[in-house]
């Protein structure tokens, strides 16, 4: 619609949106799979077998810990790269041979 | 088919499966570990862009290595999975760690930001080919199986010098045929700088094949017993030796492919060694032995196998086909473009 008055990037406060919104696909794909798993108990595979039933009686508490600590590491610091890298190309901006240059004259049909 | 017959041939099945495992993930695991080894940026990009379009693929084996014994062995997965809980953990973060290196360690220019990459690159690739010797290390050694097959693991238990040795005697195993299989994709003075490397490599492997022969034999000599009753069994080891003979003979006359199908079939060799010395046990118990997996106790039932058996001669033969596709399709030396790592 704004895009369609030729206005798109007049509005401060519908940027920060659309900049928002990038992570709504990763929260949405978190809570889904959260959904699906929480959804599912007491059951680890559905009506056959109960997760109690599914843990493993030789690897001890610890053992579990540790991994889940170092894996929560390990996914933050992966988180860290990732930021860095996508601020990078944000700020670098597309390369020339990927920009189309949009031929329509202003206020006609927008895509 | 009998039982035992299917039981025999996923034995023999899963033994092919970590094999190809070890001859394809082992040369890019051996370029990790070589990767210090050489200075500047452009020799570092060749390195990884020489393993760009395969690493990934080749990991695939170890899936599906363990995915087999999953179907065909629960038993021998359960024991496995949780008694070696954290060395398999680790195993895990350096391939994690080891996949994201390959794929950031050149997205920015700073120098800091490619050494640090470098550098994980190459200790995640380290790392991992000596968790998977030492857990090699550790199946043959033994450990404490209960009733029921229940191992409680303790991590620095796991890290007896015997595991120890057979973990770096795979460390240069891979070295060996990732050195040689770097002469195969290079050229020019780098090419010079890795066929460098093609001898002491494999003097590194022979004495650590050495030591662990020796240390077999004086430590777990019934992994020598079938071939005291077969001698006929002793050609495998003299195979094997053959092998690796050869491939500094085809590296001086220039047949770098030969070389390199030479050092793949000295990891055959080697693996037969094992997997004849181990049969039919797929995990030793120590002291008690009667508890020790096996093809015969630790497999699913008949029908599972042969369901498995007819699914592998249908998929095997579509894997080997695509995987020498892309071996065809990506054959020849390196060369750097704006979409190499």
């Amino acid at each position: 619609m704004l895009a369609w008055r030729g206005r798109l990037f007049q509005h401060r406060w519908l940027l920060w949106i659309l900049v928002l919104a990038v992570l709504l696909p990763q929260i949405a794909n978190q809570l889904g799979w959260g959904a699906a798993e929480v959804g599912r108990q007491p059951w680890i595979v559905y009506g056959l077998m109960r997760t109690v039933d599914g843990t493993s009686d030789t690897v001890d508490a610890g053992s579990v810990l540790i991994s889940l600590v170092l894996f929560t590491l390990i996914y933050i610091a992966l988180l860290l790269v990732f930021i860095m890298l996508l601020d990078q190309k944000i700020r670098k901006g597309p390369l020339p041979e990927d920009l189309v240059v949009d031929q329509t004259p202003a206020g006609g049909g927008a895509i | 088919m009998s039982h035992e017959v299917c039981q025999v041939i996923w034995y023999l099945l899963v033994g092919i499966l970590f094999t190809g495992y070890a001859i394809l993930d082992g040369f890019d695991l051996g370029v990790g570990a070589l990767h210090l080894f050489t200075r500047g940026d452009t020799n570092r990009r060749v390195f990884l862009n020489s393993i760009g379009p395969f690493w990934d693929g080749n990991q695939v084996w170890l899936v599906t290595g363990g995915g087999a014994l999953f179907a065909a062995f629960p038993h021998v997965y359960a024991t496995a999975f949780s008694g070696f809980y954290l060395a398999f953990i680790l195993l895990l973060f350096t391939l994690v760690f080891r996949g994201v290196s390959i794929h950031v360690r050149s997205l920015r220019e700073q120098p800091a930001w490619r050494r640090f990459w470098d550098g994980a690159f190459s200790l995640s690739s380290i790392l991992a080919t000596l968790l998977i010797g030492i857990a090699l290390g550790n199946i043959a050694w033994g450990v404490p199986l209960e009733a029921n097959f229940r191992y409680q693991g303790v991590l620095w238990q796991q890290l007896h010098p015997y595991a120890l040795l057979v973990g770096v005697m795979v460390l240069a195993l891979f070295m060996m045929h990732g050195a040689i299989y770097l002469v195969m994709k290079t050229e020019g003075v780098l090419n010079e700088q890795v066929r460098g490397w093609v001898r002491p490599t494999i003097i590194f492997f022979i004495m650590m094949y050495v030591l662990t022969t020796l240390s077999t034999l004086l430590y777990l000599p019934r992994l020598a017993e079938p071939f005291r009753q077969n001698p006929l069994l002793f050609l495998v080891p003299v195979a094997s030796v053959l092998a690796i003979a050869n491939i500094p003979r085809e590296v001086h006359r220039d047949r770098t492919l030969f070389a390199f199908l030479s050092s793949a079939a000295a990891i055959v060799f080697l693996l037969a060694l094992f997997g004849i010395g181990m049969f039919p046990e797929l995990i030793h118990g120590r002291p008690a032995t009667e508890n020790s997996l096996t093809a015969f106790n630790a497999s699913s039932s008949l029908k599972t196998l042969q369901v498995m058996l007819v699914m592998a001669l249908i998929g095997l033969p579509l894997v080997l086909g695509y995987t020498a596709h892309i071996y065809r399709v990506f054959r020849g030396k390196v060369k750097l473009d704006s979409m190499s790592y």
